[in-house]
């Protein structure tokens, strides 16, 4: 790419910032067979997870979900396997930087703040940011851009519950080949 | 019933049990499944292996939920998740093993920070997190 090529994408992807991504209410409310479920796989045990009946004899006096279930209640669920992500601005910056080269995608940080414990029945809304792209920079994966979303979560009363920050690379594969 | 960790109980450099975790495909795609991650990299080898991955691989989802499990262990049930902060590394692929480890990194009063090491033994450093927790009191 020459350096007007650069300037140009990057007018065009540092547009993006600020941009809302994929923001919901969860379709089903903080309940006891999804927990229940999450925690087979994982091996939790707690019973502050798994029996309302302890649970609710217990220090917490109810029944709470794994903290890092947070970001699962709001997922989009098979739709992204049999039809494939709905577009938006994120999946629009992905699809300008992979258009050009930068086809290489990981995610390389993420941060999740629990502001309070669920509790069932609470209804889970987010709304997700992109809320920064880094300047072009050279990684061992090869040169390419980081961007991070912001998602903010809150509860059926409005009231924020937790907050995720997630960074992601994209790049332009390095042709190990030719070194 | 795991008992509930004090502050006294508790030390800066102190380190935590290892827990080796068998990385199967089971564990992969049921654990994605577990939370609603639909991705096709996670369920789908052949799909996978298109995008350059050997085969299937571990969520981040997972990665935290394995971590959570791992700190709830040994923290004891009542202590509760303030933040975590994970740094992601080399990805979880079957037929590997990734062990956990930890270390308390701070404690002040009732909130303590652990790192904690995910180690894949074929590929490396899968996930460093930082957990913030506060003990019962």
């Amino acid at each position: 790419m020459t350096t007007e090529d650069i300037a140009a994408l990057e007018a065009q992807i540092y547009a993006y910032v600020g941009r809302e991504c994929g923001s919901s209410t969860a379709p089903d409310p903080v309940n006891k067979p999804m927990i229940r479920h999450w925690c087979e796989v994982m091996g939790n045990t707690n019973p502050n997870h798994l029996d309302e009946a302890a649970a609710s004899a217990g220090k917490r006096a109810e029944l709470v979900a794994p903290a890092t279930m947070l970001f699962v209640w709001n997922q989009t669920g098979y739709a992204v396997a049999s039809t494939g992500r709905p577009k938006d601005p994120q999946v629009e910056l992905i699809d300008l930087l992979d258009a050009h080269g930068y086809n290489g995608i990981v995610a390389t940080d993420t941060t999740q703040e629990y502001f309070r414990e669920l509790r069932l029945d609470d209804v889970i809304s987010q709304r997700t940011v992109i809320d920064n792209i880094s300047e072009r920079k050279t990684t061992g994966l090869g040169e390419g851009y980081f961007y991070e979303t912001v998602t903010e979560f809150s509860d059926q009363n409005g009231e924020p519950v937790g907050r995720q920050t997630f960074k992601v690379l994209k790049f332009r594969p390095a042709k190990k080949d030719q070194a | 019933m795991t008992q509930n960790l004090k502050s006294s109980d508790i030390s800066v450099g102190q380190t935590l049990p290892e827990r080796p975790i068998p990385v199967t495909s089971s564990l992969v795609t049921c654990a994605a499944l577990a939370t609603r991650d639909f991705e096709k990299v996670h369920h789908d080898k052949a799909f996978a292996q298109a995008s350059g991955m050997p085969d299937v691989y571990m969520n981040i989802l997972t990665s935290q939920g394995l971590t959570e499990s791992y700190l709830r262990d040994w923290v004891g049930n009542d202590a509760v998740f303030r933040k975590l902060s994970v740094r992601l590394g080399a990805p979880n692929i079957p037929g590997t093993t990734m062990t956990m480890s930890g270390e308390v990194k701070s404690v002040d009063g009732n909130t303590v920070e652990v790192e904690v090491v995910g180690q894949n033994d074929k590929w490396g450093m899968h996930v460093k997190a930082l957990a913030t927790l506060e003990l019962a009191s």
